[in-house]
């Protein structure tokens, strides 16, 4: 068990994600940094999918009450272990009655505790004090150990503003030059303050489409949209399904895990990029953690 | 039910790494989710493996794919073909599912009515003779989880929604905006005009799929007073099914 001593006001039990449900309103949920996610499961050699603790902002304390072996990836919180610091993106080995500390987010926003084996619960529920957090790996399924393992310099981000964000651009703006050369010279925007699981408020340029509605179709996570007031917002993982507002075009899966790591005044730009580059990156990702998606079934 | 439908183009777009979006038409017509529904079957049957989820919408359907096992992008015409030989056959028009659902017109749900009926000069009784009278095609679920989008009410009971949403709108509220009816699956804030209340539950999370409705569902509605409204709450779908079966009403 970890028993959870100081919770912030966001912290979650988060897996992958849950797909093959949008048809009923329901999104994909899961880790929003997929990036800092999957690299803890894949230091502990844990399957691509158990649960981590998904921390944001900051402010977490706990203590286990078994030997097992953690990680921490993402935002710089200030990782403790009794009191000692350590560093992110690297596997360490825990002893019953070791104290874990997680401060608030220096660089990053969101950071995320693994744990061998994965914690058991409901994907998404909210973490509070008090808890006790069951971790499967006490009960009794042996693993190889991954103590010392860490990620390469490469895959370790900096989290550093200004970002520019890769998107891939809608058929609206692809055959207007006009808007093509307003997402490249022009727009320039500030993360809000108004951010949350759902998405990521846009401030700064305000964007004048020739529409201000489409018949509404379904949405994929980083779609770009435009508010009537001409306010451009991410979608990020726990988006509504369904939107009538137009869309810019939609960042690329990789961008949308970078965003989810800007803290609000971080500064960011779009980029274009095409189909088939993203698409390379992605397949490359997916291969990398061994993602397996699950098909809807026929008939 | 069906009215007849121009189509000029289908287009397919690639909307991020993993989803492309099949866009029937841009107009709202109650052909379009029963066309989109046989497209479902044509779709997973064709590709077996790699579609990971389907959300239709209105006239359109999004279709999310596993870049590791499916290269769909490289299927764009024949999605495109696939897609225009549905939307040009017949068989679509029989091929649909009829959900029977309660509504209580019940003063105490029913919060827009009067207003409604007022400014539709209609009498309580003819306003609710239209919106019975009619069947709806269930558009596109979504919003919040089971919220369905259906349509079409006949334009004389057409209303806009409220330039305020109201903070709080109980759960099974029955709204009408413009054209369009639902049902709010839980207390929410909520835009839309409040004509009576559903005590079925239109989500349920143990159960698979946990919306009662899906898109391309046909759903009529009957009539139910306070007293049953009550006994369905208490005791469910059953109460439903029974109570349907003694008035000689189909059911859900």
């Amino acid at each position: 068990m970890l028993s959870v001593l100081k919770s912030g006001p966001f912290v979650s039990l988060q897996s992958w994600g849950e797909f093959g449900r949008m048809s009923e309103g329901v999104t994909r949920s899961g880790a929003m940094d997929e990036h800092a996610y999957g690299w803890g499961n894949h230091l502990l050699r844990n399957s691509f999918n158990v649960l981590a603790l998904e921390i944001t902002m900051g402010g977490f304390e706990g203590v286990f009450d078994v030997d097992t072996e953690i990680v921490v990836t993402g935002a710089e919180m200030g990782f403790k272990i009794n009191n000692s610091p350590c560093r992110n993106w690297k596997v360490y080995q825990t002893m019953a009655g070791d104290r874990i500390e997680l401060g608030v987010s220096a660089k990053g926003l969101r950071s995320y505790l693994s744990v061998s084996g994965g914690f058991d619960g409901e994907p998404g529920r909210s973490v509070v004090k008090g808890e006790e957090l069951s971790v499967r790996s006490e009960q009794g399924i042996s693993w190889e150990s991954a103590v010392g393992r860490l990620a390469p310099f490469e895959f370790v981000p900096e989290y550093r503003s200004p970002v520019i964000l890769k998107l891939l651009p809608f058929n609206t703006v692809k055959s207007d030059v006009g808007a093509r050369q307003a997402v490249s010279d022009h727009w320039k925007f500030k993360v809000s303050s108004k951010l949350s699981r759902m998405g990521c408020f846009l401030e700064g340029s305000t964007i004048r489409l020739p529409v201000q509605g489409i018949l509404s179709e379904g949405v994929s996570r980083g779609t770009v949209q435009v508010l009537p007031s001409g306010q451009a917002v991410v979608l990020l993982n726990e988006h509504q399904t369904i939107g009538g507002y137009p869309k810019i075009g939609c960042l690329t899966h990789r961008s949308c895990n970078r965003l989810a790591q800007c803290q609000p005044g971080d500064e960011v730009s779009f980029e274009f990029t095409t189909v088939a580059e993203a698409q390379r990156e992605r397949r490359e990702f997916l291969r990398f953690f061994g993602v397996k998606q699950e098909s809807l079934p026929s008939g | 039910m069906s009215k007849h439908c121009t189509n000029p183009e289908i287009e397919v777009e690639q909307v991020s790494e993993d989803t492309i979006i099949v866009r029937f038409a841009n107009e709202i017509n109650p052909r379009w989710p029963l066309v989109i529904r046989e497209f479902k079957k044509r779709v997973l049957n064709r590709w077996k493996n790699g579609i990971i989820d389907w959300v239709p919408s209105y006239a359109n359907v999004m279709i999310q794919y596993d870049l590791l096992r499916l290269p769909l992008e490289e299927e764009t015409e024949a999605l495109r073909q696939l897609a225009s030989a549905v939307a040009a056959s017949d068989i679509v028009e029989k091929a649909n599912t009829t959900k029977v659902l309660p509504i209580c017109f019940d003063e105490s749900f029913a919060l827009d009515l009067v207003e409604l009926c007022r400014s539709a000069r209609k009498t309580f009784g003819e306003w609710k003779e239209i919106y019975l009278g009619n069947e709806y095609v269930v558009y596109a679920v979504g919003f919040k989880p089971g919220f369905p989008y259906m349509g079409e009410t006949d334009e004389a009971i057409a209303s806009p929604r409220h330039e305020e949403p109201r903070k709080m709108v109980l759960k099974g509220s029955v709204g009408i905006a413009d054209r369009q009816t639902g049902v709010y699956p839980a207390d929410s804030p909520g835009g839309w005009n409040i004509i009576g209340n559903c005590p079925l539950k239109m989500w349920e999370v143990e159960k698979i799929p946990s919306s009662l409705l899906q898109a391309g569902d046909c759903v009529k509605w009957v009539e139910i007073d306070l007293d049953v409204h009550r006994e369905i709450t208490e005791r469910g779908m059953e109460y439903w099914k029974d109570w349907s079966r003694k008035e000689g009403v189909e059911s859900c």
